[in-house]
């Protein structure tokens, strides 16, 4: 699903962000990837969305190399990983419906298809009868859901996660795991980066370690072990 | 698919536009207002043209000829005349008509009427009055009416004063189009900067947005078009609003004007009337072109994401 070969990202003059990381990702997997501020996490979901080039070394999402993906082709790498983000990012002056019909309404999906398929996100993660709340009318954990909601209209066949739970509280941050669980379950490859041991060390998967930019262990089953 | 999207487009720029409607009002009064400096600048402009028009209509040469030449040799050197290339017109003043005149003008001159009288006969001769096809051609015909057959007729060809008229409207013509260039230019640059400023400003408020539909999946071409259809209509809106307002305050003045033009015939709410469709055209494909790059190069940093 995912491979990092020799993956090395620098930042002019002197940064360097990754070093050498490698890692292979399979379909259906749920990994975290874990690390302390500034060991180069965000980096990583940057290269996976291709907001970003890497300096060294090759990016692979599903058999496509996105290491140097033309700027034309970085819509169509979108459609098939679903982000969420530490800040939500939505749209206070829509409404959740219209959060979650934003994604399928630019890329010029019918409004059809858009009535079909926001409803049935919206029930994936619990949203039903919030339909036509605003942003500011709902708790954080309801915001995040929003966000995975969202982030599945494409049915995406990942979903990369970078700290969802950073601005919840210990309720919601059992919510949001529970929801990416499930759609783990239902057959999406998810990557969940944070520094949240807590959450890392209840889900009992495998769990990459990066340290100043390095891969430092990567486990099965594993910890979070820094 | 493809209607569906181009609805979409129409609907995000008209929100856009309306939800930053304060900017919008702000961007096509920079707009309007740079139009007007513009407008300006090609009125003075054809002020000028039309004041230098209305005085070379009244550049002459006048050919006098001796007082002996009869009207039919006079009109004999007026078909050689006539046919030059340079000529446009040439009129013919029999000696009575001369004396007529020149006793109307001089109608309050005692001594000239005197002397007139004492002289008891026409002391003028017939003449001829030339107007050339251009003012740069005046010497060139004045050389050849000096070479033609019947030259020895001529007493003398009166144009020296109008020579150096006539270069002087030139220098101050041409003084005049410099700086009606300079100043549109400079114009230009200023409304350059400030729509693309303000365009700017306008992409900046929506960066959320526009960085949400990156990473949701959104083209650059869906992206970036909205910007591209709200600058097109900032364009109409603007010399719309630009063209009724100058032909209102046209209406009002203009009356007022035509004693500020003194004997120059020239009606400059006509003008633009007349040029109404190739001015607002102009103004409107200059501005597309104007708003279409702003938009493209200010939306480039947000399309990065």
């Amino acid at each position: 699903m995912i491979q990092f070969r020799n993956i090395s990202k620098l930042y002019q003059p002197v940064t360097t962000a990754l070093k050498d990381v490698t890692f292979h990702i399979k379909p259906g997997e749920f990994v975290s990837i874990v690390g302390q501020s500034g060991t180069g996490k965000t980096t990583l979901v940057r290269l996976m969305i291709a907001e970003e080039a890497p300096s060294k070394g090759r990016v692979i999402i599903g058999g496509w190399d996105i290491s140097f993906i033309r700027r034309s082709e970085v819509s169509y790498l979108r459609r098939q990983i679903g982000v969420i983000y530490q800040d939500f990012k939505l749209l206070n002056h829509k409404t959740v419906y219209e959060n979650v019909a934003f994604a399928l309404e630019v890329v010029g999906a019918t409004t059809k298809k858009i009535e079909h398929v926001v409803p049935q996100v919206l029930k994936i993660v619990g949203l039903e009868g919030k339909e036509f709340r605003f942003p500011k009318q709902i708790s954080g954990g309801e915001q995040q859901r929003v966000a995975i909601a969202r982030s599945l209209v494409h049915q995406p066949k990942l979903l990369v996660a970078d700290e969802p739970t950073g601005n919840l509280d210990s309720i919601n941050t059992r919510e949001i795991i529970d929801i990416l669980k499930k759609v783990n379950e239902l057959g999406t490859t998810v990557l969940l980066v944070t520094h949240n041991r807590d959450v890392v060390n209840s889900l009992r998967r495998r769990v990459i370690t990066l340290e100043n930019g390095q891969v430092v262990s990567d486990k099965e089953n594993g910890r979070y072990v820094l | 698919m493809f209607f569906v999207h181009i609805y979409r487009i129409i609907k995000f720029a008209l929100q856009s536009f309306w939800r930053n409607f304060w900017l919008s009002v702000v961007t096509m009064t920079i707009i309007v207002l740079s139009l007007f400096s513009i407008t300006i600048v090609v009125g003075v402009n054809a002020v000028s043209e039309a004041t230098v028009e209305s005085i070379k209509d009244k550049i002459d040469v006048s050919v006098f000829f001796k007082t002996e030449v009869t009207e039919q040799q006079a009109l004999s050197v007026r078909q050689e005349i006539g046919v030059l290339p340079e000529t446009e017109s040439v009129e013919l003043v029999s000696a009575d008509q001369a004396l007529v005149s020149f006793s109307t003008i001089h109608a309050g001159n005692s001594v000239i009427q005197e002397t007139l009288r004492e002289i008891g006969e026409n002391p003028l001769g017939p003449l001829l009055i030339i107007r050339a096809q251009n003012t740069d051609d005046y010497n060139n015909l004045i050389l050849k009416i000096q070479d033609l057959e019947g030259s020895e007729l001529i007493e003398e060809i009166d144009f020296q004063d109008r020579a150096t008229l006539i270069a002087k409207i030139d220098s101050f013509n041409s003084k005049i189009s410099t700086v009606a260039l300079f100043i549109s230019l400079l114009f230009l640059i200023i409304a350059i900067l400030v729509v693309f400023n303000t365009i700017r400003l306008g992409i900046y408020s929506q960066r959320e947005e526009v960085g949400i539909m990156k990473l949701v999946g959104a083209s650059n071409f869906y992206t970036r078009s909205p910007f591209i259809i709200i600058g097109v209509a900032y364009a109409l809106f603007s010399v719309g609003i630009f063209w009724i307002l100058l032909l209102a305050i046209l209406a009002w003045i203009n009356p007022g004007l035509a004693p500020f033009f003194g004997g120059i015939n020239f009606d400059i709410q006509e003008y633009f009337v007349q040029n109404f469709f190739r001015l607002f055209l102009y103004e409107f494909l200059g501005l597309v072109i104007l708003n279409t790059l702003s938009s493209w190069i200010a939306i480039r940093r947000y399309l990065k994401i």
